[in-house]
Parts: C-alpha cells; sequence; structure tokens
C-alpha cells in the first residue's frame, strides 16, 4: 500500500498546463511547468500514515484506519460510499470488533478501496 | 462516433468544453470569453470550514456549473440538463444521444477517473464524450490532455457516480438545437458590470470579493500562533495551491479574464479595455509573487514573516478594489456621453 501511495504523489509531480501570458503586444497560450506545492501539503499527511501504522501494529486501531488514511479518505466519506452508518464505521476501527465483521461489510469495504478482502485485513510495509 | 469534433487543450476545464462544443456547431468562442460572459471571475474565503491538511478555504471562481449555464442563457442557446437516479439508465440516455451525433458533456468525481492526474475527493471535473465504440467511448478533457482519450463502460458509469459533498449523479449537458449567436457587445458589457459588482463585494459581509482578500490576510498574521509552525506552512502550501494548480492556474483566472477584456476591446471598439486588460495581467502577476514568496518560506530560504506576507496581500486588495471601481465607471461614461 506504501508504494501505492508513493505512485499517487508521483502522479502529481511534473505536472503541465496551459498558461495564458501576455509579452505586450500578443496573447499567447503556452505549456509550463508548475512548483509542487502537493507534495507539500501531503507531508503532513504521510507523516499521520505512520503515526497510525504504528497504533495498528500496536493493537489500538484496526487496518481500516490505515487503508482510510492511505487512500485519502474518511468516516464520512466511506459512509457515503458504503452506505454504512458513520457510528458503525467507527466502531469498526477498533481490533475486537473489526475481527469479528461478516464477510459482507468486509466485501463492501475492499470494493471502494480496489482490493481483496485479504488486503484489507493486512497492512504491508 | 462523432468524426469532424475538435479538440483544442484549455487551461480550464468547464469553459473549455462548453468553447469546444460550441466550436462543434460551427459558433467560434474563445474560452477566455465564455469564461468573462459566465462571470466566473470571483473570490470566496470560504468560512465556518476547519483548516485539516489539504482542506482548501479560498476559491478563486464561482460555484462549478455556473459559468456554463449563465454563458449559455445570455447567449440564448437550448440546452438539455439531466440527472439520474439509475446508473444503467444513466448510461443508455447518453448512448441514444450519441448514436444522433450530439457530443454530451459530463459532470465527473475525480478520484476514480483513471487518468487523472489529482488523487483528490472532488466531484466536479467536467468532460465531453465525443463517441462510442463497442464497450469503449472517446472522451475529451481539454484541461488535462492533447489529444483524445479511451475509457471503459464501467470506469465512466463509476466516475459518474460518486459519493461524498457535491454528488453530480450523472448529470449529463447537451445542446438541443443548433445555435445561432449574433451581436454579443451588449452581453459583454453586462456581463462586465455584473463581474465588478460580484468583486466589490456585499455591505458588511466579508467573505466575498475583495473584502474576502483583507479578511485572508487577517487570518495569515495569526497563522503561525493558531496552527504552530509546521501546520502554518501546509496552510501557505494549499494557498500556493489554489493560485498556482487548481482550476487554471496561474494566479487564480486573472490571466484568463485579461485575455476576455482584450477580446472585448476590439468587439466592442473601446480600446481603452485594452489598458485595463495589461493591469489585469500585472494584478495576476502580483498573485504569483505572492505565491512565489510562499513557496521560499516554506522552504526555508528567506526570512520573510507572515506579517509581510499578508502585507503583500492587502496590496493586491487595493489593486483589485482600484481596478474594478474604474472598470465599473468605465460603463458610465460611455452612458452619459
Amino acid at each position: 500500500m506504501e508504494a501505492r501511495v508513493n505512485d499517487k504523489l508521483a502522479e502529481t509531480t511534473g505536472e503541465q498546463m496551459v498558461q495564458y501570458y501576455f509579452d505586450g503586444k500578443e496573447w499567447h497560450k503556452k505549456w509550463e511547468k508548475k512548483f509542487d506545492a502537493c507534495a507539500v501539503v501531503m507531508t503532513k499527511h504521510s507523516q499521520e500514515i505512520e503515526t497510525i501504522r504504528q497504533q495498528v501494529l500496536d493493537g489500538q486501531l484496526s487496518p481500516l484506519a490505515y487503508h482510510i488514511q492511505t487512500n485519502l479518505f474518511n468516516v464520512k466519506l466511506l459512509s457515503s460510499y458504503t452506505k454504512i452508518p458513520k457510528r458503525h464505521i467507527k466502531k469498526h476501527l477498533t481490533p475486537d470488533v473489526f475481527n469479528q465483521l461478516d464477510e459482507e461489510t468486509l466485501k463492501k469495504y475492499a470494493a471502494v478501496f480496489e482490493i481483496t478482502v485479504e488486503e484489507l485485513k493486512e497492512i504491508s510495509e | 462516433m462523432i468524426t469532424n469534433f475538435e479538440h483544442r487543450p484549455s487551461a480550464h476545464c468547464e469553459t473549455g468544453v462548453t468553447s469546444n462544443i460550441l466550436n462543434f456547431y460551427g459558433c467560434k468562442l474563445s474560452e477566455s470569453m465564455i469564461f468573462g460572459l459566465g462571470e466566473g471571475l470571483s473570490f470566496i474565503y470560504i468560512p465556518f470550514i476547519p483548516f485539516k491538511g489539504n482542506a482548501l478555504k479560498f476559491s478563486f471562481r464561482t460555484v462549478p456549473g455556473s459559468v456554463f449555464a449563465r454563458a449559455l442563457k445570455k447567449l440564448g442557446v437550448k440546452i438539455g440538463v439531466k440527472r439520474f437516479t439509475n446508473k444503467e439508465e444513466a448510461m443508455k440516455e447518453m448512448d441514444n444521444l450519441l448514436a444522433q451525433g450530439i457530443p454530451v458533456g459530463n459532470v465527473v468525481g475525480m478520484y476514480h477517473l483513471p487518468h487523472s492526474p489529482y488523487r483528490t475527493h472532488f466531484n466536479a471535473h467536467t468532460l465531453c464524450v465525443v463517441g462510442k465504440e463497442g464497450d469503449e467511448y472517446t472522451i475529451s478533457d481539454p484541461s488535462w490532455h492533447t489529444t483524445l482519450l479511451k475509457i471503459s463502460y464501467s470506469d465512466l458509469m463509476r466516475v459518474r457516480f460518486p459519493a461524498g459533498a457535491f454528488k453530480p449523479n450523472g448529470k449529463m449537458f447537451w445542446i438541443k438545437e443548433k445555435p445561432v449567436i449574433g451581436d454579443i457587445s451588449h452581453l459583454i458589457e453586462q456581463s462586465i458590470q455584473k463581474t465588478c459588482k460580484k468583486m466589490l463585494g456585499i455591505p458588511f459581509v466579508s467573505y466575498f470579493g475583495v473584502a474576502g482578500i483583507v479578511t485572508m490576510s487577517k487570518r495569515m498574521r495569526k497563522l503561525e500562533k493558531r496552527y504552530g509552525e509546521k501546520d502554518a506552512r501546509v496552510y501557505l502550501a494549499s494557498l500556493i495551491q489554489a493560485i498556482e494548480e487548481i482550476g487554471t492556474g496561474g494566479a487564480g483566472y486573472r490571466f484568463m479574464y485579461g485575455l476576455f477584456l482584450h477580446e472585448a476591446a476590439e468587439i466592442l471598439n473601446k480600446p481603452k479595455l485594452k489598458d485595463f486588460s495589461i493591469e489585469m495581467t500585472r494584478i495576476g502577476d502580483l498573485w504569483r509573487l505572492l505565491a512565489l514568496e510562499c513557496g521560499r518560506k516554506i522552504k526555508n530560504r528567506s526570512e520573510v514573516s507572515y506579517n509581510d506576507l499578508a502585507d503583500k496581500v492587502v496590496e493586491i486588495a487595493a489593486a483589485e478594489k482600484k481596478f474594478f471601481l474604474a472598470l465599473k465607471k468605465e460603463k458610465l461614461e460611455k452612458n452619459n456621453s
């Protein structure tokens, strides 16, 4: 999963876009490279991933919390994609409840993150 | 499959798609002209949203979808707009239109889009579906790609029905009759007046237009105290994103409006508007310089304080206020004479 996030970061860098500029007489259209502010915003995000990863390994949070963070989701968004109530998802963030979940709910979560159920249950290194 | 659809890359998704569709019907209006007619220029400091990581608190444009609706309503073009509850029905209706040879504009979510450079949960990206071959659709995405692209049936369906804030529900739009556009000079004057009104703001409300920029400067002075040193930098980075990357990039639509004024000067025969166009690009450059200073601050390459940055923002606000007051008067002088 870590690699996938890095891919997403790589996709955002080096992007080119159309720009309009005026040279004193005429208007021109050109393609220009951008300063990468997105990566700076994402540093905060990747630091949070590290802390959550530690908490999952210590047994304080379930793997679901890790997948939510790496896929740029939050509880409210996930609830609107899966149609599972927010308070239920919050309960699923604890390992004890997550381990007792049935196949159907696990499949719903896995479909949103585009992974298999087995991948949902573990976190990669 | 529509063969004679001309794919022209553009700076912004919504205006680009609109001008491409109009161009298909033989109405040659540029992207910036539609941006000006649709009154797209604005500034909003979005209140009440807590700042969490990359949540954006400022917008340099009006609500997504309004530019298309306003511009085509003014031009008197008959359009069809539809939303759906059933996914398969949405795809079937689009196939029917494509079979008749009509290009269909679609509002889609960005996150699951295969060719999207940004993985953000933003549900108001616009693209145009041009044709269908078997199980694959041909789409034109003018803001990101120079050529036509292909997308599968299941991908397009998923992208048209995302969840989260501002659900588009498979929103699609098309032009019903072949439009005939005559003289647009009075429309240009009308839309310039409305943009001035919008930028000069609502009295006693400090979130819209020039007043919004001043409010932003006030918040910037307190950044370090409020969020701490690290998060304050992330806040600045998200400001740079708003100025440089989102939508057109390049000082949030200021250059595009400058080009609109330049074209308007030729249509209205008013050479004075060309001076305004140059002044607008100067303001755009001020925004870009601000982004540059913010970038240096983030990388620790200069000793600019947050107060200095806020002073620059106040400078920009003053320049914009002066500009739009003068532009508003331009119309009045003509009426008196």
